[in-house]
């Protein structure tokens, strides 16, 4: 996990503790909206991915009222993520590359049919992708 | 061909004519009693020069589609597969336009579709083609949530948004007044600019942020301050925007209003006029390029009644028809049973078919600005664009619209207004059809559906946290609900004890004499959920009442009044009124035991409120 997030402070120029927040919010997005179990076999692939999507994107509950808002999670969707991006401080170039570094790092372990998989999906991605 | 000129066959007739047989007719009465004045004390006069007479005004800039407004029908059921159905029903039917309203929209009361994610708002827009409708968004506080998933949606269809006609409906100061709490005003104002470029980047074109004053209609505003705290709204997000990094010419573009129409079909066509001179002078004097205003109208929840809830389908139709020819760009007529609980289809169809008539059959769409140069609706949209304009600088001396609502200002205006309003509705000077006059104690209860918002629905969003700013909650008002407390509170007697509160009419002389006081008297008491048992004096005890009102003419007084009381108090009558001023009597009658005198003018809802509780024998 730590070489993805390098990389992303590297080609982004972001702080570390942001590329990790970044990173965690983009995870959290692919780990509320994705297939389940699609999900998870990815995530098994990329050690740390699962914790990093927790810490960042809360618990991801959706629809799980009061709970699921004090998680701070309740990802709605790709803009959502977006705009919670931009809120961490990122602008929209250092959020295509985010985008394009984690699709890149996550083909490379997990390969690239599943990544496709996992990201048809996420409802509505395909319109950014 | 010679013209014709038919007028010339008339005598001439100056303004001093038609004044000399004005005065006639008042019979001595002054002049000044045929002029009636708005909320605002704008003074409406008796008849007015032709518009064209009238000193040269500005004209008011109008409607952006020429042949038609948008047909717009709320998505309101919570229900999201039933939203479906009847919005497919909906746009299949006439509607042209799509209003969503979620949980947090101020609009939404106890409903609202619950959708809570992407998946849920793709089961609800099943089977409609986004790029085909009119879309506006009503999420009131989960505005920008609602926002961001509606774009994924559109994108997920790989819909070019550039050609799609979609509002966005972002009003977080609403929501403020509304719910008391909103995001503090750096975090906010970096907020809207985000959003504000995500919308552009996904190539949405359309409104973003929304100034809607049905939050301030509905705590009981007048027609001025609407308009003025919709321009103080706007001019507050051109602010925000532009500390968000949003160019004011960019931003201006992308701000739209909501506003309402009323009963009031004159003030509501002025008042709709009236908001696109604003906002044309606003962009003036913020040397910006002129540019039109995207004007969207909603039907008034307030005017709307519970009860006798029939006579909502004229309030509709004259509201709505004030909205299309004042220049509405879109427009929503609230169903009939709008007051009463969730709409069901057959009030949605009606809600749906006041449009459609006014549009397919009387084509009232297709005459741009139809009221320009007549005298009275001119004089009247610059007189309430003029007092909008000083609510406005009012509420920029506060520090902005947010600020206002911050330290109470936007209150404490309201509140004079509605405080004057409610006095005039309890006199009945401003009568409600169906509820303080004409009511109907024995209608059948209407239907509305059963279906609510589960207690734990929640929209996924962005999950963001910030510091709030706070103000008192802005409590939203119907204009029927003090008469409706009343008519409850009969219900539920009615339940309890098998009978409404009655009361007995003392009929006095012949019917000549007393029906016209006596159906006066008992409308009166309708309008409080009071019934009567009527009579002659000599048969109150045989009523087993314990209040007794008598009626008849003033002649019939003058020679059975104090009888009729000595009768009454021999039988037992705990109570005893009298309808009509009692005139010289007044001492003797009072005297003889009467209590009150009941005569037009008087505070109604006071003495019906005592009247009932009396009769249900809560107090002595």
């Amino acid at each position: 996990m730590q070489d993805l997030i390098d990389r992303i402070v590297e080609k982004t120029g972001l702080a570390p503790d942001v590329a990790e927040k970044a990173t965690g919010i983009m995870l959290s997005l692919v780990k509320t909206q994705g297939d389940k179990a699609k999900v998870t076999q990815l995530f098994d692939a990329i050690p740390g991915a699962g914790e990093l999507a927790q810490l960042h994107g809360g618990d991801g509950a959706r629809g799980g009222g009061l709970l699921g808002m004090l998680g701070g999670g309740l990802m709605g969707g790709p803009l959502a993520a977006v705009s919670k991006l931009q809120a961490t401080g990122l602008n929209m170039d250092q959020i295509k590359v985010l985008g394009k570094e984690t699709l890149g790092y996550a083909k490379e372990k997990a390969g690239e049919d599943l990544v496709k998989d996992v990201a048809n999906s996420i409802p509505g991605i395909s319109g950014y992708l | 061909m010679t013209n014709l000129n038919l007028a010339s066959e008339f005598p001439a007739l100056e303004r001093e004519d038609w004044r000399a047989l004005v005065e006639a007719s008042l019979k001595g009465r002054p002049f000044e009693t045929l002029r009636k004045a708005t909320a605002d004390g704008i003074v409406i006069e008796p008849v007015y020069a032709a518009g064209h007479e009238a000193p040269a005004l500005p004209a008011a800039p109008s409607r952006n589609t020429p042949d038609a407004w948008t047909l717009v029908q709320r998505a309101d059921m919570p229900d999201v597969s039933s939203a479906n159905t009847q919005m497919l029903d909906d746009l299949v039917n006439g509607a042209t336009g799509i209003s969503l309203v979620t949980p947090g929209s101020i609009s939404a009361g106890a409903s609202g579709v619950a959708i809570t994610d992407s998946r849920s708002l793709q089961r609800f827009f099943d089977g409609v083609e986004l790029d085909l409708i009119d879309l506006r968004l009503d999420g009131g506080r989960n505005g920008r949530d609602l926002a961001l998933l509606i774009l994924d949606e559109y994108k997920r269809r790989r819909l070019d948004l550039s050609r799609c006609r979609l509002t966005l409906g972002l009003d977080p100061l609403g929501a403020f007044a509304h719910g008391g709490k909103v995001t503090e005003r750096d975090e906010l104002s970096r907020r809207f600019g985000d959003m504000f470029n995500l919308a552009g980047d996904a190539d949405h074109a359309g409104p973003v942020a929304q100034a809607d004053t049905r939050v301030y209609h509905g705590a009981g505003c007048s027609e001025a301050q609407e308009l003025g705290f919709a321009l103080a709204t706007s001019v507050e997000y051109l602010r925000m925007l532009e500390a968000g990094g949003i160019a004011p010419a960019d931003a201006a573009a992308r701000i739209s209003m909501l506003v309402t129409a009323d009963a009031d079909q004159f003030v509501s066509i002025a008042k709709i006029r009236a908001a696109r001179l604003l906002w044309a002078r606003l962009l003036e004097v913020s040397e910006l390029a002129p540019a039109p205003l995207t004007l969207h109208v909603e039907t008034a929840a307030r005017m709307m009644s519970r009860r006798d809830p029939h006579v909502n389908l004229l309030r509709g139709t004259t509201a709505s028809f004030a909205a299309g020819i004042g220049g509405a760009d879109s427009v929503t007529v609230l169903p009939f049973t709008h007051a009463m609980g969730l709409p069901d289809s057959f009030a949605r169809r009606m809600a749906r078919n006041i449009q459609s008539l006014l549009l397919e059959e009387s084509r009232v769409g297709r005459v741009r600005d139809a009221t320009a140069g007549s005298g009275h609706v001119e004089a009247l949209t610059h007189d309430l664009a003029r007092a909008g304009w000083g609510i406005f600088q009012a509420i920029e001396a506060q520090g902005g619209m947010m600020a206002a609502l911050g330290n109470g200002k936007v209150h404490s205006l309201i509140d004079k207004v509605r405080v004057a309003r409610n006095l005039d509705i309890a006199r009945r000077k401003t009568p409600l059809t169906g509820v303080s006059e004409f009511p109907n104690l024995h209608e059948a209860p209407g239907k509305v559906l059963d279906m609510s918002v589960p207690a734990d629905w929640s929209m996924a969003g962005t999950g963001l946290k910030s510091g709030m700013e706070t103000c008192e909650p802005l409590q939203q008002h119907r204009l029927s609900e003090g008469f409706e407390a009343l008519r409850d509170a009969s219900d539920i007697h009615l339940k309890e004890t098998g009978a409404r509160p009655r009361i007995f009419l003392a009929e006095l002389g012949k019917p000549a004499d007393f029906t016209l006081r006596a159906t006066w008297m008992s409308n009166l008491l309708a309008s409080g959920g009071i019934d009567v048992v009527t009579g002659s004096p000599e048969e109150f005890s045989a009523s087993k009442l314990d209040i007794a009102c008598v009626c008849s003419s003033d002649a019939a007084y003058e020679d059975g009044a104090l009888i009729a009381v000595q009768t009454l108090v021999q039988q037992g009558a705990r109570r005893i009124m009298l309808a009509g001023k009692p005139g010289q009597l007044e001492d003797q009658l009072t005297a003889a035991g009467v209590q009150q005198f009941v005569h037009a003018g008087q505070n109604v809802l006071t003495l019906l409120d005592d009247i009932s509780r009396l009769a249900r024998g809560e107090a002595s």
